[in-house]
């Protein structure tokens, strides 16, 4: 008879076999309370799970945050999920604090990542523009995704993309956080940003 | 290690069983850290994990996966959990610990010999091949 221990002692000997995957990084940022974890939800194979991480509110535009003297810390929590898209290749997608003011320790988030979806309430437009100033500062492509709650939208796409002041290059999309499909297709125009910029 | 010698000193703690040693330097910024973040990470503030990212990759060498019975706490913890590899984020979810916690400490095992970390070339995952596969792994995804 063979025991459960030593079965899955078996599964781990054979999952140790294997390489670990090619882990590939989407942001998914916004203001607070407009359907990041949702969004998250909708499409990760696992609930999604929460990182604390000790933010700095110093941390703007300093790189080492242990010379700075007298910093105020905050505990903020980070939401992931996780795609897997072959043995080789598993797609994270990492929540951005939803508090603003802690928004820009996002270098250990945003390092290495293929692009970031901004989610937007149309009825709190200002809440994603720290997102929006982030992402063009530091060359991130990223999409401008904007969560229909209701199916209604505060603004029609057009205005929405004059108040966010982006250019041409930037998609703004409508999507709906809740329904896998809709997070699928957003990531897709995530993706083929990210891969225009890789053909250049 | 740490390289604090700049640092203000240690403030006593009215907590008479706290006392600090030479090279411990616990977060005066931060009351609600307390002492425990630098009793997991022996007193290291940064150290050679910098390149450790939430993705990162954690996975124990066979040394490690034979024997992280001698290990204590969070560390026995760490590696017995990366007996399958994991993201350092599901580490950090798995067990309750902050980021910069278990950079530290994952840093602290690959240096040992426990842990092995894969740090990916920014190349293979920026790469048009990448890309495309992510793509069609979506695409089949309804």
């Amino acid at each position: 008879m063979v025991s459960e221990p030593s079965l899955e002692r078996n599964v781990e000997a054979a999952a140790r076999q294997r390489r670990p995957p090619l882990p590939i990084k989407i942001v998914v940022a916004g203001g607070f309370a407009v359907g990041k974890t949702t969004t998250v939800a909708s499409i990760s194979e696992i609930l999604p799970l929460t990182t604390e991480a000790v933010m700095t509110e110093a941390a703007a535009g300093v790189d080492d945050l242990s010379q700075v003297p007298g910093k105020t810390t905050t505990t903020v929590a980070l939401d992931f999920g996780r795609i897997s898209i072959d043995d080789d290749l598993t797609l994270y997608l990492f929540g951005t604090p939803g508090q603003d003011r802690f928004g820009f320790m996002w270098n250990d988030i945003v390092q290495g990542a293929l692009g970031a979806l901004v989610i937007v309430d149309s009825r709190r437009m200002d809440e994603c523009y720290p997102a929006v100033d982030y992402f063009e500062k530091y060359h991130l492509p990223f999409v401008v995704a904007v969560n229909q709650f209701d199916g209604n939208l505060a603004h029609d796409l057009g205005a929405i993309r004059w108040a966010l002041a982006v250019g041409e290059q930037v998609p703004v999309i409508t999507f709906d956080a809740r329904s896998r499909v809709s997070v699928r297709d957003a990531l897709i125009v995530v993706l083929h940003l990210a891969l225009e910029r890789a053909q250049r | 290690m740490n390289g604090h010698e700049d640092q203000p000193k240690p403030r006593q703690r009215l907590n008479p069983r706290y006392s600090p040693r030479p090279g411990d330097v616990p977060d005066i910024a931060d009351p609600r850290l307390r002492l425990r973040p630098f009793v997991l990470t022996a007193g290291h503030a940064t150290g050679a994990e910098k390149s450790i990212a939430p993705e990162t990759q954690i996975v124990s060498t066979d040394y490690g996966y034979a024997n992280w019975g001698v290990l204590h706490f969070e560390r026995r913890d760490i590696v017995s959990l990366c007996a399958v590899h994991q993201s350092v984020a599901e580490i950090c979810a798995k067990l309750s610990l902050h980021l910069g916690v278990v950079r530290i400490l994952v840093g602290d095992l690959a240096r040992d010999g426990y842990l092995s970390i894969h740090v990916p070339h920014e190349d293979s995952t920026h790469s048009i091949d990448t890309i495309m596969r992510v793509l069609n792994g979506l695409r089949a995804i309804s």
